[in-house]
């Protein structure tokens, strides 16, 4: 008897009865009744069932002989196998023969499923009745019986399985990529590891079948308040997938009540302000975003957070935060632009509308002409001309002198979730990654757009793009590439400045976002590096893009968004004194976070590290496994 | 004989070879301008004179030219033996290597006769200069290469190695626990796993390895940082034999490129920056039939490649360039494989019109651009890029596809792969044997490339330390073999060779020092 069998059976049913004891050694051979017993039990306490038996029946001294033994078995059965659309192989007379505890556990397991869920029995329960009276006029009933019912059972499953259908496909979807990790781990050689995770998913199964029970079901009773998170989600990509294989998670259409809303920035515009939200509801920006997304108000505060820190610090620190290029407004700006670019003949600069992400409209100029031109506006379309005057754009120099890797111009894309802006608490994913762009870089061909944007979206629309190359590196390979030439100390003062862009940028806002205990926002970075190893800052984006180019890729964001929602933690399984979550290191918490672990080592000397690992090993998995209680509902092993 | 002429014999060898090389005229240059110094005085002259190279540096390089040298041609064991015995003393390599060359030479040949293309063409100067503006940009090159096709694969190759029998040994052909259950069927001394550990001493368990002991789990004080400044002290000492024993544990990523290229000894000076330019002005003046393949290859492999279709570029630069490096015929001395001639039009037959054809005389087969693919990660100047790869070339790579007895050899791998697996988990080759799915038809494709294209970076550039470390590619038969080891569980469950090959089509999960020393170490024998 396979003891993990056993212990489902423990686990799932454990949370129906309380009264019935589930001992190992009654489950791996039970008795008739104390089968008896649990169904009891269960028909008194959940309902599941209900009326299936009669009075007589109900009394385990009045199921004596074999065949009352089968028939009353065989009517349980019969009920779990329509509700629950589940296949089961266990036969009765196998059963009270007390062969096959195996499948008698499926079955006990059933039922435990189809309580939890919180199934309706009552159709069931009355084909079954309907089923069985008739078969008592007819006396060569048990044969015909059970092959009416299995006609039955088809048809009850078909009407059941719709939604199912849909669920086991995408849990077959997230078993396929359990599989590959699986693979992954396998060759790190730790079976044993292998088996647990296994184990773990087993026990997650029973969990699942609760969703879908909630949509019949108006009224939610207290303990499902607990367990379950109502979830909407505005986009359709990584994050839908990610929300909808989430443990006790269920997605509410339309204008039905949420917890948890991943929405994009237009639905936040529009109904942010006339949403109450309780308590413990998230939602994935906050109300004034745009102060750090949009490219001219990032800006603004840099600029302005650059002067308050030189009259309160003094230069040296005001000018940890020169790592953005040279940028005007426009219109707004334009003459003190001219200006500057008149002090600066020869050097390029680019264009980029304001709130436009992905690359959308950005072209580079050398000469005033083309911009004068742009001013005119011949491009923009009629109808834009009347409602808003002018598309603001900024313009900023260019930087000429990217670095670059076999001629070919890249730039790193990184996640910073920001959990709180006052105090600042801002989380940094190992993972990320560079793009390169697919042409090679000069300054010759500036009319080449493909060459400087190293946007993906950008160079999907190139025309000898090849989407099964992604041009991407990941960031680990990048770190790697960056020390192999330049040795590991130049590399760490890389990053490390790089830990600086977000942390300043950041601060910058800090005071003029609004916190909201309800927000938190996940943010993509783009940094391009210059030969002399200087990282600037391009752009942060909120609504960074979660369609993803090739399965890396997609493995890669579907591993960002499940942290995030681990950090987000509406499960409540975290303590909120964690440094590291899966891939997410805790970079700032009201000031900088140091390693502890290698401080330990080096007591004595004042040397102060970081607490980022951006491009190193993430081995989440691991990390999860000894952080995480598990999804309310679901042991732990 | 005994050891003292052979140790004249060697010294002798090595005095000619160095004789005449740049090296010699800077350190009679440097001799001479120490002169003027105060400190050397004319009744010690020799001592001071010495003394003066010694505290310069120039010693040093003289040592490690010399352990170059000692690497790249060991000295004949008899002084009588002739020349082909240097390349291959065994008649049925040599042979089968002279038959394997003819089937090449006319694939080659009836691909430029059906294609009508010559094997080579001086460029017009318009198309010269157009070359020579996008030199930096090749890979944006389209040009149809859909009629060129790769002259041979591994695959192919193969297939010529299990057809090798050595006509002096009768070998039986019923299958007994005794006999060898490989494909390989030539009577080759490989070592077997206790005869490994003997020689690999520093892979053992108790030995700190990169690749096993960095791990992000341990403290960075307990190995890696004292090997890693171990590490940066050889590095400056500028000593070759250091930074050979040195990389046998690893070399960190920082100081790889510096490591690599003092065990080569390839210090790129200005006469290797000066040589690539020469060549270079070659492929811009001629077109080579060769150039097509070369293109082809990269396109085929390392393009498509997750990681490196970064350096495209740089493949070009490098492998046209090697393709007009006469320097690198040098090695057929100690190569079984003799380069491929080509008579200048009209005089076919004629000895004197003979020339070596591509003028480097090694036709790039398919997956040859993955040879440099993971230098690029090293060095980004392509004249220091070149150099490091044509002496991997010339010390290793070439071995990689020769039919030879050497124990760095193809053939030898392979036996070397078969016996292991045989000797450890017979279960399973037995098995794999069974079902039609001979565990080298899978192996074979991993060392022609000593796993390029097959594991991660990181990782391959941990084994080719070692190879390195070694001077020998035995290990890459190792690591094959640990990764049958490692995947056996599932191995024994397939029933067919597609199925054995989808278990085992991708090895970028795998880490690959934990695998050889468990399979070396950590194994009964």
């Amino acid at each position: 008897m396979n003891g993990v069998v056993l212990k489902k059976t423990q686990d799932t049913l454990g949370r129906v009865l309380k009264k019935t004891p589930l001992t190992e050694k009654l489950l791996s051979k039970p008795p008739f009744r104390y089968l008896h017993d649990i169904l009891s039990e269960v028909i008194t306490t959940t309902g599941f069932m209900k009326g299936l038996y009669g009075e007589n029946e109900l009394k385990s001294g009045n199921v004596k002989d074999k065949d009352a033994k089968i028939t009353f078995l065989q009517k349980a059965i019969d009920v779990v196998v329509m509700v629950s659309g589940e296949i089961l192989s266990v036969k009765p007379s196998r059963i009270v023969a007390g062969h096959e505890p195996e499948k008698t556990n499926e079955l006990l397991q059933a039922i435990a499923k189809c309580c939890l869920g919180k199934m309706s029995s009552e159709e069931a329960v009355k084909q079954v009745l309907a089923e069985e009276s008739k078969s008592q006029l007819e006396p060569k009933s048990k044969a015909g019986t059970s092959r009416s019912q299995d006609k039955e059972n088809r048809e009850g499953r078909e009407r059941h399985s719709d939604k199912e259908q849909e669920r086991r496909e995408k849990k077959e979807l997230t078993e396929c990529c359990g599989n590959q990790d699986r693979k992954d781990q396998k060759d790190q050689k730790d079976q044993k590891d292998q088996k647990d995770q296994k184990d773990q998913k087993d026990q997650k199964d029973p969990v699942q079948p609760k969703d879908q029970g909630q949509h019949g079901h108006q009224k939610r009773s207290e303990r499902d308040e607990k367990t379950c998170v109502r979830y909407k989600c505005g986009l359709l990509n990584t994050i839908q997938d990610v929300l909808q294989q989430r443990p006790g998670w269920v997605e509410v259409k339309d204008d039905g009540e949420w917890d948890f809303n991943w929405c994009d920035v237009s639905w936040l515009r529009e109904n942010f302000d006339h949403s109450f939200m309780e308590e413990h509801v998230r939602i994935c920006h906050f109300r004034n975003h745009y102060e750090l997304t949009w490219k001219n108000l990032m800006v603004k505060n840099l600029k302005r957070y650059r002067k308050i820190l030189e009259r309160e610090a003094g230069g040296m620190e005001a000018s940890r935060c020169d790592f953005f290029p040279r940028t005007f407004e426009l219109p707004s700006e334009y003459y003190i632009f001219v200006e500057e670019f008149k002090r600066s003949p020869g050097s390029t600069w680019i264009m980029k509308p304001v709130a436009r992400s992905q690359g959308k409209g950005i072209f580079l100029f050398r000469k005033l002409k083309d911009i004068t031109d742009w001013k005119k506006d011949g491009s923009r379309p009629e109808e834009q001309k009347n409602d808003t005057p002018v598309e603001s754009y900024v313009v900023q120099r260019y930087i000429e002198n990217p670095y670059l890797i076999s001629g070919r111009k890249f730039d790193l894309r990184v996640y910073v979730l920001v959990t709180s802006y006052i105090p600042l608490k801002a989380w940094l994913y190992r993972d990320g990654f560079a793009r390169f762009s697919n042409t090679r870089f000069s300054l010759c061909s500036l009319d080449d757009q493909y060459v400087h944007l190293t946007n993906v979206a950008v160079q999907k629309t190139a025309p000898d793009y090849d989407p099964e190359k992604g041009c991407k590196w990941q960031i680990q390979q990048l770190r790697r590439y960056l020390t192999a030439k330049h040795g590991s100390e130049t590399v760490e003062a890389v990053f490390t400045d790089i830990d600086n862009i977000f942390v300043r940028s950041l601060q910058s806002v800090q005071k003029i976002i609004i916190n909201d205990k309800h927000c938190f926002e996940l943010y993509g970075y783009d940094i391009l590096l210059d030969q002399n190893l200087k990282p600037w800052l391009i752009e942060v984006n909120a609504s960074p893009s979660f369609t993803a180019s090739s399965p890396e890729d997609y493995e890669l964001k579907h591993q960002l968004l499940e942290d995030t929602l681990h950090i987000v933690d509406m499960e409540g399984r975290l303590t909120g004194k964690e440094k590291r979550v899966g891939g997410y290191d805790l970079m700032w918490n009201d000031g900088p976070v140091s390693r502890e672990d290698t401080s330990l080592g080096r007591l004595g000397s004042s040397c102060f590290t970081a607490n980022t690992h951006l491009g190193c090993v993430n081995d989440r998995k691991k990390q999860l496994r000894g952080l995480l209680k598990p999804f309310p509902g679901q042991k732990k092993i | 004989m005994d050891e003292g002429t052979d140790v004249s014999l060697t010294i002798a060898q090595v005095v000619l070879r160095l004789r005449g090389s740049h090296l010699h005229s800077q350190l009679e240059r440097q001799a001479k301008e120490c002169l003027h110094q105060p400190e050397i005085k004319l009744e010690f002259l020799k001592e001071d004179v010495r003394a003066f190279l010694k505290t310069s540096g120039w010693e040093k390089k003289l040592e490690n030219a010399v352990y170059r040298e000692m690497h790249v041609q060991p000295p004949p064991s008899l002084p009588t033996a002739p020349p082909e015995h240097l390349k291959e003393p065994l008649a049925y390599m040599r042979g089968a290597q002279a038959s394997w060359e003819t089937r090449i030479h006319k694939s080659l040949n009836s691909m430029c006769t059906e294609l009508g293309v010559s094997l080579a063409r001086k460029r017009p100067a318009v198309e010269q200069k157009e070359l020579a503006n996008k030199w930096n940009e090749m890979g944006t090159d389209e040009t149809d290469l859909s009629r060129f096709r790769p002259v041979y694969a591994p695959k192919d190759f193969l297939e010529v190695l299990i057809g090798l029998r050595n006509s002096n040994h009768h070998g039986s052909e019923e299958v007994s626990a005794q006999s060898h259950w490989g494909l390989i069927q030539v009577p080759l001394n490989v070592r077997d796993v206790p005869q490994m550990r003997e020689v690999y001493p520093e892979l053992s368990l108790t030995n700190g390895q990169l690749g096993i002991d960095d791990n992000a789990h341990l403290h960075p004080d307990l190995f890696e940082s004292k090997h890693v400044d171990m590490g940066k002290k050889v590095v400056s000492e500028q000593d070759s034999a250091a930074a050979q024993q040195y990389s046998r544990q690893g070399c960190p990523t920082g100081l790889r490129a510096n490591l690599w290229a003092l065990i080569l000894n390839s210090t790129n000076q200005s006469q290797d920056v000066m040589h690539y330019e020469q060549l270079k002005a070659g492929v811009i003046q001629y077109d080579l039939l060769v150039d097509n393949l070369i293109y082809k290859d990269v396109k085929l492999t390392a393009s498509n490649d997750d990681y490196y279709f970064v350096f495209e570029d740089f493949l070009y630069q490098v492998l046209l360039c090697f393709s007009r490096d006469t320097a690198v015929l040098e090695h057929f001395g100690y190569n079984s494989a003799s380069p491929p001639k080509a008579f200048i039009q009209g005089n076919v037959e004629v000895e004197e019109c003979a020339v070596v054809y591509p003028p480097n005389g090694v036709i790039p087969f398919h997956g040859f651009s993955m040879y440099v693919a993971p230098l690029c990660f090293l060095y980004n100047e392509p004249s220091k890029l070149y150099s490091v790869f044509r002496e991997m070339y010339i010390r290793y790579f070439f071995r990689l596809h020769s039919i030879s007895s050497s124990p760095s050899g193809i053939v030898s791998l392979c036996l070397q792969f078969e016996r292991l697996l045989q000797a450890h988990l017979p279960q399973l080759f037995y098995h794999l044997r069974q079902i039609g799915a001979q565990p080298l038809r899978i192996a074979f494709k991993w060392m022609v490339r000593a796993f390029s294209g097959y594991l991660s970076t990181d990782q391959l550039l941990l084994l080719w330390d070692r190879v390195l470390g070694y001077d020998s590619l035995e290990i890459v038969a190792v690591l094959a073999a640990a990764v049958f080891a490692f995947r056996a569980e599932n191995l024994m469950e397939v029933t067919s060779l597609a199925s054995a090959e989808a278990v085992l089509a991708d090895l970028s999960t795998l880490k690959v020092m934990p695998l050889i020393q468990i399979f070396l170490f950590a194994t009964a024998i």
